[in-house]
């Protein structure tokens, strides 16, 4: 049948299988309960790694290691940069600030743009150090499972193995 | 009185392009006025086939035909259009889906289905692809007259030449090919196919190969997966082949043994039909429209289960006799999305619209 099916290369169109099997209907819910009844008897466990464990990159390109750090980091991006100043206000006490603040300018400008420079490489260096932890969890997950197939049972494996179709 | 088209995007190649120059065809076969229009024409498509929306003119007698299926800044100069509108609706995935990987991604699907309420009172009558998206009209506010009529599927392009180089390269080596077709987004559950084919080869057939045929989608959801497969220490067993040529397509499909679906969100699912034309059992999650475009046929499970669809896989595959029956009932299946069928449908409703037949 292998055999059949893979030289057998022209695909079916609708119109030229005029003639349909008598019975063409298959009992998927009687398949699917003998497979079920299958897997339990076999104890067929799936115990392979979950989708979820695995860590990626969300939608800012910051791998995704939990809602602690995904919150945290949020939060630090948010208000990594700095105002050079605050509302001053309105009223003499206002008017007061604004004319402090004309005369400081050129010391607190300076200051904050470097504050500023400093706050976007740490946020740079934790999205890089994010990447790292991420790529190390995949990594650990590849080990892991590595080591569970070598605790494997030599029986099971062998079944594995020889499993292929002819 | 003319009927025209018109759509944010004229694909070559795609279901709706595919849909939209059949329908052209099929209205011009009616003796209708028709054209279509689109803000972005794919290049590959012969010149004159469709206009720039820009040029889009409606008189009052007329009827727009319009594709929703994604988000487009067309939607409300074609809202104020003189005419008679009709959506014909091909589904918006939920932003849910998109949300961990691109809030960009979630955010057009927003965009599109907010665009979808907004012409919720000014169509005249929608025309879904399926039920389910019939349903989902209406969760959208739709309380006009919704037809159900699928979509063209150009059968005769199945039998062009697939690629030789990757026919040979997949079937020399005797392995066992099961094989996924469509883009690599997140609703498709790419993920719950790894798990459903690592547990098929862990179980069943250790000689067995995952074909995973589809253009990258979200690269975040992409690189997940990827990372999933050599997790799971299938890297070197799954071909992830990207964005590939027809004649490559050809090819996956020509050289598969199974197909495996178990994607969560699907407004038709084309590459059902498409598994079905080559013969290909298809093993799939009852999920959305799927089971409507399988119609009874192929293996439809009922809980979402890698591990029940890797043994179903298996069972299909070293049952002749069941496999006979699968592939009688999906050739029987398919008949129903003959072009023949197909288009008596669309000219019913063309009939409906321009008063020739009441309903």
């Amino acid at each position: 049948m292998e055999e059949e099916k893979k030289t057998n290369g022209g695909p079916v169109l609708p119109q030229e299988d005029p003639h349909v099997e008598e019975d063409t209907r298959v009992d998927v819910r009687a398949i699917v309960e003998e497979i079920r009844a299958q897997l339990r008897a076999e104890g067929a466990a799936d115990d392979l790694p979950r989708f979820e464990e695995i860590p990626f990159a969300g939608s800012e390109g910051v791998p995704v290691l939990g809602d602690a750090f995904s919150v945290a980091f949020g939060r630090m991006c948010e208000e990594c940069r700095v105002a050079y100043y605050r509302e001053a206000g309105g009223g003499l006490k206002g008017k007061l600030r604004r004319f402090i603040r004309r005369g400081v300018k050129p010391v607190v400008y300076p200051i904050v743009e470097d504050q500023n420079t400093q706050n976007a490489n740490v946020a740079e260096a934790m999205r890089a150090l994010a990447e790292i932890v991420a790529q190390q969890q995949v990594r650990i997950a590849v080990l892991e499972r590595a080591l569970a197939e070598k605790e494997r049972p030599a029986a099971d494996k062998a079944d594995r193995e020889n499993g292929g179709r002819e | 009185m003319k009927i025209v088209q018109a759509m944010p995007t004229l694909a070559y190649g795609d279901a709706i392009g595919n849909t939209a120059l059949a329908l052209d065809a099929l209205l011009r076969g009616m003796g209708l006025r028709t054209g279509i229009y689109a803000e972005n024409i794919d290049v590959r498509l012969p010149k004159g086939t469709a206009r720039p929306a820009a040029k889009l003119r409606t008189e009052a007698e007329d009827i727009l035909l319009y594709h929703g299926a994604v988000t487009s800044g067309f939607v409300e100069k074609l809202a104020k259009q003189p005419g008679r509108k009709v959506l014909i609706y091909h589904n918006i995935t939920p932003p849910r889906f998109f949300d961990p990987y691109s809030a960009k991604s979630a955010d057009l699907c927003a965009k599109g289905l907010e665009q979808m309420r907004f012409l919720a009172g000014k169509v005249e009558r929608c025309i879904a692809d399926s039920q389910f998206n019939a349903v989902d009209l209406r969760r959208l506010g739709y309380t006009c007259p919704v037809d159900v009529c699928p979509v063209f599927i150009r059968f005769e392009d199945y039998q062009k030449p697939a690629d030789e180089a990757t026919l040979r390269a997949l079937r020399e080596d005797g392995r066992t090919n099961l094989l996924f077709v469509g883009r690599l987004a997140p609703n498709k559950k790419i993920e719950d196919v790894i798990r459903t084919f690592c547990l098929y080869k862990r179980r069943y057939n250790a000689r067995a190969r995952l074909i995973l045929a589809g253009s990258d989608a979200v690269p975040n959801y992409t690189k997940r997966l990827h990372a999933y497969a050599q997790v799971l220490g299938a890297e070197d067993d799954i071909v992830f082949t990207g964005h590939i040529s027809f004649a490559k397509l050809l090819a996956c499909y020509r050289a598969a043994d199974a197909f495996v679906c178990m994607s969560a969100h699907e407004g038709f699912c084309v590459p059902l039909l498409e598994a079905m034309v080559f013969d290909l059992p298809v093993v799939a999650a009852a999920h959305a429209a799927v089971p409507e475009t399988m119609g009874g046929s192929g293996i439809l499970l009922p809980e979402h289960s890698p591990a029940l669809a890797a043994a179903a896989v298996d069972r299909v595959l070293r049952d002749d006799s069941l496999r006979a029956a699968v592939l009688a009932g999906q050739r029987a299946r398919l008949r129903d999305f003959s072009t023949e069928n197909v288009a008596a449908r669309w000219q019913k409703i063309f009939r409906r619209l321009t008063g020739g037949e009441r309903g």
